[in-house]
């Protein structure tokens, strides 16, 4: 159970500020529906002032977008119910569809909220057509105050920014990753907690971004900055990939030729004095360059040669740890340097262009989200208009709104589930509010008090990360039950009833979707996941295209932060994925260079590399499709015997490579497929003891 | 036979008696069914628990209307 402290006390009174401020405005102006002024600040408000603002701005595009197509329905199906509904349809399916594509970033949002925005106008619009114009207009209006007050409160009123949270976080993971680089440069890596540390690095370093796209919205500095972010990110995520490659070389080392791995602990104990002590912060230290470069220096100059190679194979992976430190070297510097820009806010000079933060995009599963919203507003329409049940377009509203906002999920029964118990209890807050405590109220002020004791603690639980996701259908359809409006009604209570049934009702129709069209869950998309890896590997190594290394890593990267954030690291059937994703890492690497170098040697042992690629290509797919896979990939050993028989140029190279991917195969037979007897190449393990 | 059904006052639709009954009957069922084990065989269990409802219901309708 989290504490909440003073910034989420802070937060709430803000937040119950804003919604006051939107609702007197709202009453002021005399609009027809006051409350979504009120839901709008509840909905948009976040600790973070960059968050609103960029929620804000995707609310009000998703709304008027919204509301556009909704009149457009309107005017083109306003004597046909049926096409009304199914374009109706159709729209919530294309834009769920749309925002699962685009997964977190801002821009999700719009796409989601202009689907069920549609049906939240569209639906009374179509049902009394002369008013559909002033209903739309009101709906834009009153969402539009309600972020204009809530983005207001949040900037003006002690804002927390997304900036600073940014360079938080930026020296939390930087720390964690100089602790992580301790931990493996010593040895002292064991596998449980490697692992763990691991996937908090790799989420932290992916988050990093998120919070970057919100802080262009809040902290000028960091607009201007933004590259150097990126960068950051970049080299972050190069470093991870680096210190995977070393753990797992100095892993095998360790295990088959324990003298050579003696003989680096040295330099791998003098690059781990580079970081800064465990606890300490991090510095900015003007001799660390001349250090750093001396080091890798003195790496490059110890790496085996050809000759060495040749002589003894087991020097082999010596020349990938000893690269890798250099590359550790560099990296570590790099990003020291970006980090001091970023808190400088100085503008570095960069020499290239940031790399690309590619994240990957699952299309069938946001097709199956899509078509799963389509097919609820579509079964609910078919209740509404086959029963004739008055209330019943609250129900196609709901079934569209839930698949809507949780069709992103893995598993989104629970979660609609924990909508529906919510939905409940507002429903009962608002009977009591509706019933017992509004007939008294006289006046604005005394509406404020009303609402005081059930907001306040509602807006310090919003604050709570985790918490309010659960929390938060009970605040916003307490609002929506409500009703607000100028005009006082006396409260019927059977129409209160009818109503929150087919609320419900939608609610249920949703549920019942996803059980139906979505029975697989979270086991689903770690199949989707593992599949995709496989894709990946089976283009790199296929023979027209050319990816670039960085946006590989960052698709990758983002895959594996998926893939961890769902397993679990005490399974060790589950344990033993986790570490064959990063290993596929590795192996895409090593598929890059050995692309890249067979372009530089001459053409017997070129079509050596390209039969291994090829072999690999096909295997890679195999695996993909499921089907039996064949054979123990004799090219690797082909083509290390060709290599080692004729040094060519870049040999040291292509050996490490072939080495490396060999090792992967053998060590994850879990996704690679049982396929590598031995972790070397034949030639080599007379070297080795098998 | 189509007649309001008046809970404490408030006047609720036949269909909502029938839908009432089958969940009642429905949820009796399945009790029995995932006692007897009859779960292993099914491959889609959402699925087949709301095919057995619709049946349930559709058979109390025409129960009612015969």
């Amino acid at each position: 159970m989290v504490q909440p402290g003073w910034r989420d006390v802070l937060f709430s009174v803000k937040t119950f500020g804003a919604a006051v401020l939107a609702l007197y405005i709202a009453f002021a102006l005399d609009l027809t529906q006051p409350t979504w002024a009120m839901l709008t600040v509840f909905v948009v408000s976040q600790p973070i002032a960059g968050m609103v603002a960029a929620k804000s701005l995707f609310r009000a595009i998703g709304t008027i977008m919204g509301a556009a197509v909704a009149l457009t329905l309107v005017g083109a199906f306003a004597q046909s119910a049926p096409m009304f509904l199914v374009s109706l349809a159709l729209w919530i399916g294309a834009c769920t569809f749309t925002s699962v594509l685009l997964r977190d970033a801002p821009a999700a949002y719009g796409a989601m909220l202009s689907g069920y925005t549609a049906a939240i106008v569209g639906i009374p619009a179509a049902l009394a057509p002369e008013t559909a114009f002033d209903y739309a207009v009101g709906r834009c209006i009153e969402i539009l105050l309600g972020i204009g007050c809530a983005t207001l409160v949040s900037q003006v009123i002690f804002p927390r920014t997304a900036g600073e949270a940014l360079k938080e976080s930026v020296n939390a993971t930087l720390e964690d990753a100089a602790d992580w680089t301790r931990d493996v440069l010593h040895g002292k890596s064991q596998q449980e907690k490697a692992l763990a540390d691991q996937r908090k690095l790799i989420s932290d370093a992916i988050s990093l971004d998120g919070l970057r796209v919100f802080a262009t919205f809040d902290t000028p500095s960091v607009r201007a900055a933004s590259n150097v972010v990126r960068h950051l990110q970049g080299e972050l995520l190069s470093l991870l990939a680096i210190l995977v490659s070393v753990n797992d070389r100095l892993a095998l080392l360790r295990g088959l030729a324990p003298d050579k791995h003696a003989a680096l602990q040295d330099i791998l104990v003098r690059t781990a004095s580079l970081l800064p002590a465990p606890g300490d912060p991090l510095r900015h230290d003007p001799s660390l360059g001349a250090v750093a470069e001396g080091l890798r220096q003195e790496a490059m100059s110890r790496l085996p040669t050809f000759d060495d190679m040749v002589h003894d194979h087991r020097s082999i992976p010596v020349r990938n740890i000893l690269l890798r430190i250099g590359d550790l070297v560099t990296t570590w510097r790099r990003i020291l340097d970006l980090r001091e820009a970023l808190l400088l806010g100085n503008t570095m000079s960069l020499s290239e262009a940031a790399p690309s933060t590619d994240r990957y995009r699952d299309i069938t599963f946001a097709l199956v989200a899509g078509s799963v919203s389509t097919t609820a507003v579509l079964a609910t329409s078919a209740l509404w208009v086959s029963s004739g049940w008055q209330q019943g377009s609250s129900a196609v509203i709901f079934s569209g709104v839930i698949c809507s906002i949780l069709g992103a999920l893995d598993d989104p029964v629970p979660s609609a589930a924990n909508f529906l118990r919510m939905t409940i209890f507002s429903a009962i807050f608002a009977a009591i509010y509706l019933f017992a405590v509004l007939p008294s109220i006289d006046g604005f002020v005394s509406l404020v008090f009303a609402f005081l004791p059930f907001y306040l603690p509602f807006g310090i639980l919003l604050g709570l990360p985790r918490i309010s996701l659960k929390v938060t259908p009970l605040g916003l359809n307490l609002v929506a039950f409500l009703g607000l409006t100028n005009v006082r009604s006396q409260p019927d209570f059977a129409s209160f009833a009818n109503s929150s049934l087919a609320l419900l009702a939608g609610i249920g129709a949703g549920i019942l979707m996803f059980r139906l069209l979505r029975p697989l869950g979270v086991e689903w998309t770690v199949r989707r996941i593992r599949r995709g890896i496989l894709r990946d590997l089976e283009r790199l190594a296929g023979p027209e295209t050319m990816v670039s290394r960085n946006r590989f890593a960052s698709r990758m990267f983002d895959r594996i932060n998926a893939l961890f954030s769902r397993l679990d690291a005490t399974q060790p059937d589950q344990r033993a994925l986790m570490r064959s994703a990063l290993a596929a890492l590795r192996v895409g690497f090593n598929l890059i260079l050995l692309k890249e170098a067979s372009h530089e040697i001459p053409r017997d042992a070129a079509t050596a590399i390209a039969r291994v690629l090829a072999e690999l290509e096909r295997h890679f797919r195999d695996l993909r499709m499921g089907t039996t896979i064949s054979g123990p990939l004799h090219a690797i050993d082909d083509a290390v015997a060709i290599l080692l028989a004729r040094p060519v140029s870049r040999v040291e190279d292509l050996l490490t490579a072939l080495v490396a991917v060999s090792s992967a195969l053998h060590q994850h037979a879990d996704l690679f497929g049982q396929v590598r007897s031995s972790p070397v190449p034949d030639i080599i393990r007379q070297g080795f003891p098998a | 036979m189509i007649k309001e059904i008046d809970l404490f006052g408030v006047f609720l639709p036949p269909m909502f008696g029938y839908a009432a009954a089958a969940a009642l009957i429905w949820l009796v069922l399945r009790k029995c069914l995932a006692w007897s084990g009859a779960y292993r065989l099914v491959w889609h269990p959402a699925l087949f628990n709301t095919a057995l409802y619709i049946l349930i219901l559709s058979v109390c309708v025409t129960f009612v209307f015969r």
